[in-house]
């Protein structure tokens, strides 16, 4: 008891080098603590932006892209046999849109088009995937662009300057186009996927990410979801109805934003799609369900190889593909605030050690009686010592403090931060279009997700477990540099010092 | 009154020969520095200091006073010659003996009285005894009853910027005596004092040390205070120039 009356003393008395020192290893602890903790509040970020597709992060996407043909072949794809290449001709999008099959001039015509985003294969490829080791279970979809050209047949046809293709219009997306197409056509282009409505939990669109209305329900003939953004950009509410085609769907729900899956416009049950985009029998993309986390890398690997030219696309790879101010938040945290962290502390922990030795230097004449009584050596190291790790304790309570006032504030900022994601259809659109030619591939333009989180700065009982640690090794280390030069002092030389 | 146990170096049971004196010191030289910048403070010391004596040392400024002081106290080793504390080799004994003979044999009493500002009277003698190995109470009757044998008693709690300089110089011979030492080393007890004090201050160190039947070396720059020793010692260059001796004082 009679050390610690004495530590206490000393630290009262050196109230200045006390607070300095202190407050020192306070900063460096408090930077510590807000780094980590907003490490831990952007890797939430991330989490929540990436939950719709990674929730149990053991889903996965197949889907079968085409690399683009070699030029100097002048064919199609080359890994395609020829019935392939022909289906992909038909699916790109079929023959371009000729306004001398519109009929005559002046007349009014309403055309749908039905162009897959991706190559599409027989339904049974998702059987055979099912049957893969490892996959717990499989859901089967198809997304088209469907575009719905309407409006009066130009009284000029043909090659002219008005921005068409030579013989055509662009399939999709017309007004992008320099010139855009004649005035008197409308285009009105919308993603369109069918899902296997048995299976709610798993498909382009789950019951989970439902916000407004229900899952489809029953064999979900007749009925839509729509996604969030397009039911606001069209103000089409649950309980109205839409036309896709020739079929008239009543909307029973919206889907939140399927980051990183098929952000498609609209869901509907995949044989009636099947049938209306005279594709029955097909689908471009299975939704799998890996047994276990794990599992995902190897189940992928057996997948591709057992199905040629097929890719699949994990949770990981869709976290790859965010992009946006959160992934520039994270980086900045994982690199430049790490770093500061670690400047701060060093420069923490090297003040302290200087302060505590320059105390140390200051008080040779008191270190040096406490020798001539007869204080052994490491009675005189531990008494300093003693005193760097209370005030390291000090620093470091006051850093949790600091930092946990920095973690409160960040989250009371409310800062929002962006993520941008390449959503799959654009990762494994055809690059390009058709061999046949024509226009460019649609509305896959546009197809980017962005996701506005909120940023938090959660903080952990075991961040301020090991501030406190820091802290006290920051202590530690004052103490033994501090320590050491006591311990040198020969009893005689520090009273000398002094005479 | 509480028996401090000491470990000095002799051998439980066999006592050294009676005739062995307190310090005995052969061609005792110490010498600072190396080389062409080395300084001899002393240069072949012969001296024997008997138990009980009161032995005042004389001495110009760099005679080697305090030198000769610091190595009877075992706050350093001699560079050549023996040194013997009840006959044993000082030079010889490790940081840790050393020390060990400072705390339980050895009391200091320094010229700027060498308290610890941060703590009270008390508390200042407690210093020396907490090593020792006294427990809370214990240490803390010893250093009240050290405390009302110098007289102040009242002043226990007091810091020592509230005391005036002979109230911490009586802390000073409190905390000295504290742990019944064999030989009090005083480095100018007197000198931060005005003579009055410094005469009350000596008169003090001679009865406590007398009761305890403790050895003194005492250095001094006051002529008067030398006068009235009975054996005075004159340091020169490192050198005993002359000695003094009453006789009735040696044979007491």
């Amino acid at each position: 008891m009679f050390y610690l009356r004495y530590l206490g003393a000393e630290l009262r008395r050196r109230k200045g080098r006390t607070v300095l020192t202190a407050a020192c290893l306070a900063v460096g602890i408090a930077l510590v603590v807000a780094v980590t903790s907003l490490s831990a509040g952007l890797d939430d970020a991330q989490g929540e932006v990436l939950d719709p597709l990674t929730g149990v992060g053991t889903e996965m996407t197949v889907t079968r892209p085409i690399s683009l043909p070699d030029p100097s072949d002048g064919g199609g794809p080359p890994q395609l046999s020829k019935k392939e290449q022909k289906q992909l001709q038909r699916e790109g999008g079929g023959p371009p849109v000729a306004l001398d099959d519109l009929g005559k001039a002046g007349s009014k015509f309403d055309t749908y088009q039905y162009r897959s985003t991706d190559l599409s294969f027989p339904a049974a490829k998702a059987n055979q995937i099912a049957s893969v080791d490892g996959v717990e279970s499989t859901a089967a979809g198809l997304t088209v662009d469907v575009t719905h050209i309407s409006g009066k047949v130009p009284e000029s046809s043909g090659s002219d300057d008005s921005g068409t293709s030579p013989g055509g219009m662009p399939a999709g997306g017309g007004d992008a186009a320099a010139g855009g197409p004649p005035n008197s056509i409308d285009f009105d282009a919308l993603t369109v996927s069918g899902v296997d409505v048995s299976n709610p939990d798993l498909g382009l669109v789950t019951s989970d990410q439902i916000v407004k209305g229900s899952y489809f329900s029953g064999d979900g003939k007749g009925q839509a979801v729509l996604s969030e953004a397009y039911a606001n950009e069209n103000e089409i509410g649950v309980g109205d109805t839409i036309s896709v085609g020739e079929k008239k769907l009543e909307v029973v729900g919206i889907s939140g934003g399927a980051v990183g899956g098929e952000s498609s416009d609209v869901y509907m049950e995949l044989g009636a799609l099947q049938e209306a985009a005279d594709l029955e029998g097909r689908v471009n993309s299975v939704q799998v369900q890996a047994a276990s986390a794990d599992q995902v890398d190897a189940v992928a690997d057996r997948i591709e190889s057992s199905f040629a030219n097929s890719s699949v696309t994990t949770a990981s790879d869709v976290a790859d593909q965010v992009s946006g101010s959160l992934v520039d938040a994270k980086n900045l945290s994982g690199k430049l605030g790490t770093a500061l962290a670690i400047v701060a502390l060093l420069g923490a922990f090297g003040i302290a050690a200087l302060v505590t030795l320059s105390s140390v230097n200051k008080r040779t004449r008191e270190l040096g009686t406490l020798k001539a009584l007869g204080w052994k050596r490491w009675l005189v190291v531990r008494q300093i010592a003693g005193e760097s790790v209370v005030q390291g304790l000090l620093g470091g309570i006051a850093g949790v403090v600091l930092g946990l006032v920095a973690a409160a504030a960040i989250g009371a900022a409310g800062i929002s931060l962006d993520a941008t994601l390449a959503t799959a259809s654009q990762a494994g659109g055809f690059p390009g279009g058709p061999p046949s030619g024509g226009g460019p591939p649609g509305t896959e333009q546009a197809a980017d997700v962005v996701n506005t989180v909120t940023l938090g700065a959660p903080v952990s009982l075991g961040v301020i477990a090991a501030a406190v640690g820091l802290a006290v090794v920051g202590g530690l280390l004052a103490g033994a540099v501090g320590g050491m030069r006591a311990a040198r002092l020969r009893p005689a030389e520090a009273l000398r010092s002094v005479e | 009154m509480q028996t401090i146990e000491k470990t000095n170096g002799r051998v439980e049971g066999i006592d050294p020969a009676p005739a062995a004196p307190l310090y005995r010191l052969r061609g005792v030289t110490k010498t600072y520095g190396s080389g062409a910048a080395a300084v001899r403070a002393l240069d072949g010391v012969d001296l024997e200091i008997a138990a009980g004596e009161l032995t005042a040392v004389i001495g110009s400024s760099g005679s080697g006073k305090s030198t000769l002081l610091q190595l009877l106290g075992g706050l350093d080793r001699p560079t050549a010659g023996t040194l013997e504390f009840e006959g044993r080799d000082i030079a010889a004994a490790s940081d840790g003996e050393l020390a060990e003979m400072r705390l339980r044999t050895v009391g200091f009493v320094f010229q700027q009285f060498n308290l610890i500002p941060t703590l009270s009277a008390a508390e200042n003698v407690e210093l020396v005894l907490a090593p020792a190995g006294l427990g809370g109470a214990e240490r803390s009757r010893r250093a009240t009853e050290m405390l009302q044998r110098v007289g102040l008693e009242g002043r226990a709690g007091h810091l020592p910027s509230e005391l005036s300089g002979g109230e911490q110089q009586r802390v000073a011979i409190a905390r000295a005596l504290a742990n019944g030492p064999e030989v009090i080393l005083a480095d100018e007890p007197t000198g931060n004092l005005d003579s009055t004090t410094g005469v009350q201050i000596l008169e003090l160190l001679r009865e406590l040390s007398e009761g305890a039947g403790g050895s003194i070396v005492l250095i001094t720059h006051d002529p008067s205070i030398a006068a009235d020793a009975p054996r005075v010692i004159r340091l020169a260059d490192g050198r005993i120039a002359s000695e003094d001796r009453e006789p009735a004082e040696v044979l007491r």
